[in-house]
């Protein structure tokens, strides 16, 4: 215990600061750059399309979360967003369209499709608990196979056949905004209400804390008293509830819908905890963190395009991204044992 | 107090972290020039998709 | 070493922070050619004669594409890029990964950019509705490329147009590749003509279409026709060639004739043909679309019976033509929104016309 902590404002903790964010810093600086040489990027209209951009993915990320600080993960999150996309999707076409799946369905509100959707995608949630749970099959594996599984099903209930054709009031759900303000799209609510409802359900309830007793440490949690199998359950079944939230607001944004929707998904909610603070040390994470990682990718995707970047670039950037989010996360890893 | 130093066994890491763990022998300066390297890539990668333009 | 690092970290940021304030990048790169780097070029070099009114000097134009890794609309946005740049416009191309929310959200950033026009080749055209409202919501001038919606979207907006191939052409002219034929796609001269197609994916209408046309000037010519397999190959020559592969491993012999909705798909087919130890135009035919450079070679090798072109450098420039006159202020009313490029029959006799 030789070093001097650095509690005080100087040069050397500001350093340690900054290195530890070092991507954080670099998308701040590189928006900096955007703003300046480009036109509109502050405006009302950039700044909406980056919440409407962020909030289903922060809902994803924020599912994902849960698997993450206990030490496990979730590969299915993508497929999992597809096939409640087309879920929804199928129930809310109009009536009139012509290659309507569901031809014998009446007209049926958004609320309802939403609601059928959760409650399917909840299944397949606990079907994901159960699997990690009571037989021990590393998440990895578990939830590897379900992502084959859900896309399998997902074209086998589609038929292979994008869905199109919806009603006008779903579809304005992700392009309206509220009092017709630029800066309050429709969507910043659902993404506003998940962050207060998994800040509430991680910070103060008893959930929350054997979450992180788990994530810290499982046997330890379970000697304790913790009851490890029903915790993950839970936190396997909240993240599909999720997934089917961000899946629908998705085949609103995007019009339609069909198997090759949320494809990768999971990759990039998954790196945008790390960016964010949940690491594979388990039992951390906050919110907030899950908050900024979203948002780092988001706006680095805004000024790559505002830049008028080659695509091809735009992979490499990303990737780059994710490795060192990785390896910052892998050094404190070593650094805390 | 010698249970603290003892490395963790493998059963009680996932597989990330018995991913992380092959790392433990690696001086920390050798990660932390390497995350530097990444950094630099990431800046050389955007200075250029921005002259290549 | 976490001091030298940390040192480092900040050195890089000051650069990029000191590039920031430097503004607009130099040009001290070689002179590029077509790299359009300053935001007011000179007059356009040519004035259609019949545009009501000339842009305004250059402009920027948003392109957006629904794939990146499609290698016609490679060839495509290359040739849209060189066309734009060279009338002085300034182009950002974009690449929706066949992800259509992605492509929605590529489309609300050119629109809150302030692109004077958009060029889309939407990535599921059953989601056109949600982009139709989108470009119509702002009021920016449109050309759907590629991929067509139905004629009833198109028709709530007016600064909208679509250019691309009447797909149906294809097919029928696919089909009139094998009735060129010495003996008409009937190798084996039992009366029928025994086929697999090798589709691309269904839901857009060039497969479609190509699929049915292809066939169906096949039966109105008179002949019998004899379906031994349909698949789905998404348009990869990986596809292709494991389904052909596995179609031959099924029929053999009985395959005369391979149809498939594009050349990616129709060059992998010719691997597994060859590796079958067949030889195409003796004990099989072969045909695709689109006349890639490829499939062009394989043609005048004798590898391929034939493939039509799908003329990329023609759609692009009629594209550019419309866009055009979208910014000049025309409008377009409903059922008139369509403009068709024609496609080209690419046999051994004219194939070299087309290679470069």
């Amino acid at each position: 215990m030789g070093e001097t902590k650095t509690t005080a404002l100087n040069g050397k903790s500001v350093l340690k600061f900054i290195s530890d964010h070092a991507i954080i810093f670099l998308i701040i600086l590189l928006a900096l750059f955007t703003w300046a040489n480009s036109q509109n990027f502050m405006s009302k209209d950039n700044v909406g399309n980056l919440i409407s951009n962020v909030a289903p993915r922060f809902i994803i990320a924020c599912g994902v979360s849960g698997c993450l600080i206990t030490k496990g993960t979730d590969l299915s999150a993508g497929r999992q967003v597809g096939l409640a996309a087309c879920f929804a999707a199928m129930m809310q076409q109009t009536l009139d369209y012509s290659a309507r799946v569901f031809d014998w369905m009446p007209d049926m509100h958004w609320v309802f499709a939403l609601l059928i959707s959760v409650a399917i995608m909840g299944c397949i949630g606990a079907v994901n608990g159960c699997v990690i749970a009571f037989l021990k099959v590393p998440p990895f594996i578990a939830t590897l196979g379900m992502q084959t599984l859900v896309y399998g099903a997902c074209q086998v209930i589609t038929g292979n056949q994008p869905i199109g054709g919806f009603k006008q009031n779903y579809r304005d759900l992700a392009s309206g905004n509220f009092f017709g303000e630029r800066l309050l799209p429709y969507l910043l609510l659902p993404a506003l209400l998940v962050g207060l409802f998994m800040w509430f359900l991680y910070n103060k309830t008893r959930h929350g804390k054997y979450m992180y007793a788990i994530g810290g440490n499982e046997n330890a949690a379970q000697v304790a008293g913790v009851n490890v199998n029903a915790s993950l359950i839970r936190i396997y079944i909240l993240a599909s509830v999720m997934y089917a939230l961000a899946g629908f607001l998705i085949g609103s944004k995007a019009g339609g819908a069909s198997t090759a929707t949320g494809q990768g998904y999971e990759l990039e909610a998954i790196a945008a905890c790390t960016i964010g603070g949940v690491s594979v040390n388990g039992g951390v994470g906050r919110i907030s963190g899950i908050l900024v990682g979203v948002l780092v990718f988001e706006v680095l995707k805004i000024c790559l395009q505002f830049l008028r970047f080659d695509p091809a670039y735009t992979f490499i950037a990303q990737g780059l991204v994710i490795i060192v989010a990785v390896a910052l996360d892998l050094r404190k890893y070593l650094a805390k044992k | 107090m010698d249970e603290e130093k003892k490395r963790p066994d493998s059963k009680d890491l996932n597989a990330i972290e018995r991913f992380y763990e092959r790392f433990r022998g690696i001086p920390l300066k050798y990660l932390d020039l390497f995350i530097g390297l990444c950094v630099a890539a990431l800046v050389i990668v955007l200075v250029m998709g921005m002259i290549n333009r | 070493m976490k001091k030298t690092l940390a040192l480092l970290l900040s050195v890089l940021m000051l650069v990029t922070l000191l590039a920031a304030c430097g503004g607009d990048k130099p040009t001290d790169d070689p002179a590029d050619g077509d790299q359009q780097q300053t935001e007011e070029p000179t007059t356009p070099d040519t004035t259609e004669p019949t545009e009501p009114e000339a842009p305004a000097a250059g402009g920027t134009i948003g392109v957006c594409i629904y794939q990146f890794t499609d290698a016609f609309m490679t060839t495509y946005r290359n040739s849209l890029q060189e066309i734009l740049e060279g009338k002085g416009y300034q182009v950002s191309t974009v690449d929706g990964a066949n992800d259509q929310a992605k492509q929605n959200e590529q489309i609300n950033s050119f629109i809150t950019q302030g692109v004077d026009a958009l060029i889309i080749n939407p990535v599921m055209t059953s989601a056109a509705d949600q982009i139709i409202a989108t470009v119509q919501a702002a009021g920016i001038p449109t050309v759907l490329i590629n991929r067509e919606p139905t004629a009833e979207q198109m028709a709530v907006y007016d600064k909208l147009v679509y250019v691309g191939c009447d797909a149906r052409q294809s097919g029928t002219m696919q089909g009139e590749l094998i009735l060129d034929t010495p003996n008409k796609g009937d190798i084996n001269g039992d009366g029928k003509i025994s086929y697999i197609m090798v589709q691309g994916d269904p839901e857009n209408v060039d497969a479609q279409y190509r699929t049915e046309f292809s066939v169906k000037a096949l039966v109105d010519a008179g002949m019998e026709v004899e379906e031994l397999n349909l698949t789905r190959g998404d348009w990869m020559r990986e596809r292709g060639q494991e389904i052909v592969a596995n179609d031959l491993a099924q029929f053999g012999s009985q395959v005369e004739v391979v149809f498939c909705n594009n050349d990616d798909m129709a060059i992998g087919a010719l691997q597994s043909i060859q590796a079958a130890g067949r030889k195409v135009n003796e004990d099989i035919y072969l045909v695709g679309v689109d006349a890639l450079d490829a499939a062009l070679n394989e043609v005048q090798a004798g590898n391929m019976t034939g493939t039509v072109l799908n003329d990329a450098v023609g759609q692009a420039t009629a594209a550019v033509e419309q866009m055009e006159l979208l910014l000049g202020g025309k409008t377009y009313a409903s059922g008139e929104q369509s403009v068709y490029v024609d496609y080209v029959k690419v046999t051994p006799d004219n194939v070299g016309d087309f290679m470069k």
